[in-house]
C-alpha cells in the first residue's frame, strides 16, 4: 500500500496573481497536479510558476494539490517537497518529509492551500 | 534455435576435455594482481583492514550514527568497540529540500565528491602470532566519484514510464485505484535505479585509507600498518560498448614480521563488449620501493577472451606475461581457460 502524507495551510492572497511551485527534493522524481477547487489546472507534471489566479478570484477558495514522489535516489530513502507560494501578502513556503522502507517506493502527498484575505 | 545452443554446449565440453589433456604448464592459472584487484575498493576502511564483516552498521541520519556508536561502545569493555564496521554517507545524513534530480543527475565536480562520498570504518581483533602479540586493528577509508558520467540512453524511457504511472496515480479516483498502479511503479524505479548505475563517459572513482594497530591494546604501542590510494579514471561508450580504464594505486603495508612493503600500480585496460564476446587487453606495471624485499619493478601484459556459450556459462581464455618471479626475476608466460558456471537469480525451489 503506498504512503499517504497530507498537510494543510492557509495563504493570505493580496491583490496580485497567486503563484505555485512544487520542488521535489533529496534528488528523487515526482509528479503533481493541481486543483483549484473542482477545476485542474493543468495536466499531471511538474509545478513551476503556476498561476493560480488574481487574489480577489481566488479568496475563499481551496487550492489542493497531489503529488506523488518515487524514490529513485539509490544513496537515500528520503523524500521532501516544498510548495512555494508567492503573489501573495508575502511569499510562503510548505514542506513536507517522509522516508519509504525499500528502494523504488513512492509517497502520496496531498496538499490543501486554503487562500484567505 | 536449440540445435543451435545444442551444438554450443558440444563445443564447450569438447574444450574441456581438450583442457584435461594439454600438459597443465600451458594452463597455469595466474595468481597474481589484475587490473580489478587495482580498483578503488567500495569499502577501503574494510579493505585496507583486511576484514569483510558480516554485519556493517549503515546509519542514514546523524541520530542513527551516535546510536550506532554508543552502541557499540556499550558491547565492548573498551572505548574502542572490538569487531565493530560501520559505513556512512555524509551528504545524505541531511535531508536536501531543494535539491532535485536535475541538479543531482548535472552536478559539477565538487557536488558529485560531496554527494557521493562514502566513509568506512572498521575494527577487528587480530589474534596472536609469532611475530606480534593479540592486538586490535582500526580501518578508516573514504570513497567518492569526481566525475559520475551521463545516463544511458535507457534511462530517458525509464524516466518517461515513471512519470506515466505517476500521472496515472495523480488521476486515479479511489485509493484502491492508486495502489494497484504501486507495484508497476515500483518496479520501473527498480529499474531507473539499475540503468542509473551503468553511467556512460567519463567517471573518475578515488579512495583513500589507512590500518593503524594496537598491539596488546595499549595506545603507547600503536603503529600505522597499511596506507592506500586509489585512482581510477574510466571512459565508457555505450554503442559499441567500449570501455577504457586505467587505474593507479599506491600501497605502503608495514608489517609485524619486519616487511616494508611499498608498491606503486598502474595499469590500462581496453574491454570491447558484443552480444556474446568480451575482448579485453590490460597492462599492469608494478613500481616496487627501496624497502621492499628484493621485489623487482615488472610488468604483467594480458589478453582475455569472454564467450558466453548460453545465459548461466561463459567460456574464459586469458594469454599473457604475468610479473617478474621475486625470486627468479624470470617473467613467466601464462595462460587460462576456464568455463565459469553462473548461478540463476531464479529460484529452483519455490521459497514459502
Amino acid at each position: 500500500m503506498l504512503k499517504r502524507v497530507s498537510i494543510e495551510t492557509d495563504y493570505k492572497v493580496a491583490a496580485g496573481n497567486v503563484a505555485l511551485t512544487v520542488v521535489i527534493g533529496d534528488a528523487q522524481m515526482g509528479s503533481s497536479i493541481a486543483r483549484l477547487d473542482d477545476r485542474e489546472l493543468g495536466p499531471p507534471g511538474a509545478i513551476e510558476n503556476l498561476v493560480v489566479g488574481k487574489g480577489a478570484s481566488i479568496k475563499g477558495k481551496t487550492l489542493s494539490v497531489k503529488s506523488v514522489v518515487t524514490d529513485v535516489n539509490d544513496m537515500t530513502n528520503h523524500m521532501s517537497i516544498s510548495y512555494e507560494l508567492k503573489g501573495g501578502a508575502t511569499p510562503q513556503t510548505v514542506k513536507a518529509e517522509a522516508d519509504v522502507e525499500h528502494e523504488g517506493d513512492s509517497v502520496i502527498y496531498r496538499a490543501t492551500i486554503n487562500l484567505v484575505q | 534455435m536449440a540445435s543451435i545452443s545444442r551444438a554450443r554446449t558440444w563445443r564447450v565440453l569438447l574444450l574441456a576435455v581438450l583442457g584435461t589433456l594439454i600438459p597443465p604448464a600451458v594452463f597455469a592459472q595466474s595468481s597474481t594482481v589484475t587490473i580489478d584487484d587495482l580498483k578503488s575498493p567500495a569499502s577501503p576502511g574494510f579493505a585496507v583492514l583486511g576484514v569483510e564483516p558480516a554485519v556493517i552498521s549503515r546509519p542514514t541520519s546523524p541520530r542513527g550514527v551516535t546510536l550506532s556508536l554508543l552502541s557499540a561502545v556499550r558491547d565492548g569493555d573498551t572505548l574502542v568497540p572490538k569487531n565493530y564496521a560501520l559505513e556512512v554517507a555524509p551528504y545524505w545524513l541531511a535531508a536536501h529540500p531543494n535539491l532535485t534530480y536535475e541538479q543531482y543527475d548535472s552536478a559539477g565536480v565538487t557536488d558529485t565528491l560531496r554527494q557521493t562520498a562514502s566513509v568506512s570504518f572498521a575494527t577487528a581483533r587480530i589474534p596472536a602470532s609469532s611475530t606480534q602479540p593479540i592486538s586490535t586493528g582500526l580501518g578508516f577509508g573514504m570513497r567518492a566519484l569526481a566525475m559520475r558520467g551521463r545516463p544511458n540512453s535507457q534511462i530517458a524511457d525509464l524516466t518517461a514510464r515513471i512519470k506515466k504511472l505517476q500521472a496515472d496515480i495523480l488521476t486515479a479516483k479511489t485509493p484502491q485505484e492508486e495502489d494497484k498502479i504501486e507495484a508497476d511503479l515500483r518496479n520501473a524505479a527498480l529499474d531507473f535505479q539499475a540503468q542509473n548505475r551503468k553511467r556512460v563517459g567519463w567517471i573518475l572513482e578515488m579512495a583513500g585509507a589507512f590500518a593503524a594497530q594496537y598491539p596488546e591494546d595499549n595506545v603507547e604501542n600503536a603503529r600505522l600498518s597499511k596506507f592506500g590510494i586509489w585512482v581510477t579514471p574510466s571512459y565508457q561508450l555505450e554503442a559499441p560498448r567500449l570501455n577504457a580504464s586505467a587505474v593507479g594505486r599506491y600501497l605502503r603495508d608495514r608489517r609485524a614480521d619486519g616487511i616494508d612493503l611499498n608498491l606503486a600500480d598502474l595499469g590500462i585496460r581496453l574491454q570491447a563488449e558484443a552480444e556474446e564476446f568480451g575482448v579485453s587487453v590490460e597492462v599492469v606495471r608494478r613500481f616496487v620501493g627501496e624497502t621492499a624485499a628484493n621485489e623487482p619493478d615488472s610488468t604483467r601484459v594480458m589478453g582475455l577472451l569472454d564467450y558466453r556459450v548460453s545465459p548461466d556459462i561463459y567460456l574464459t581464455a586469458s594469454v599473457g606475461q604475468d610479473f617478474a618471479n621475486i625470486l627468479t626475476a624470470r617473467k613467466p608466460f601464462v595462460s587460462f581457460l576456464g568455463l565459469n558456471f553462473g548461478l540463476s537469480k531464479k529460484p529452483v525451489v519455490q521459497l514459502p
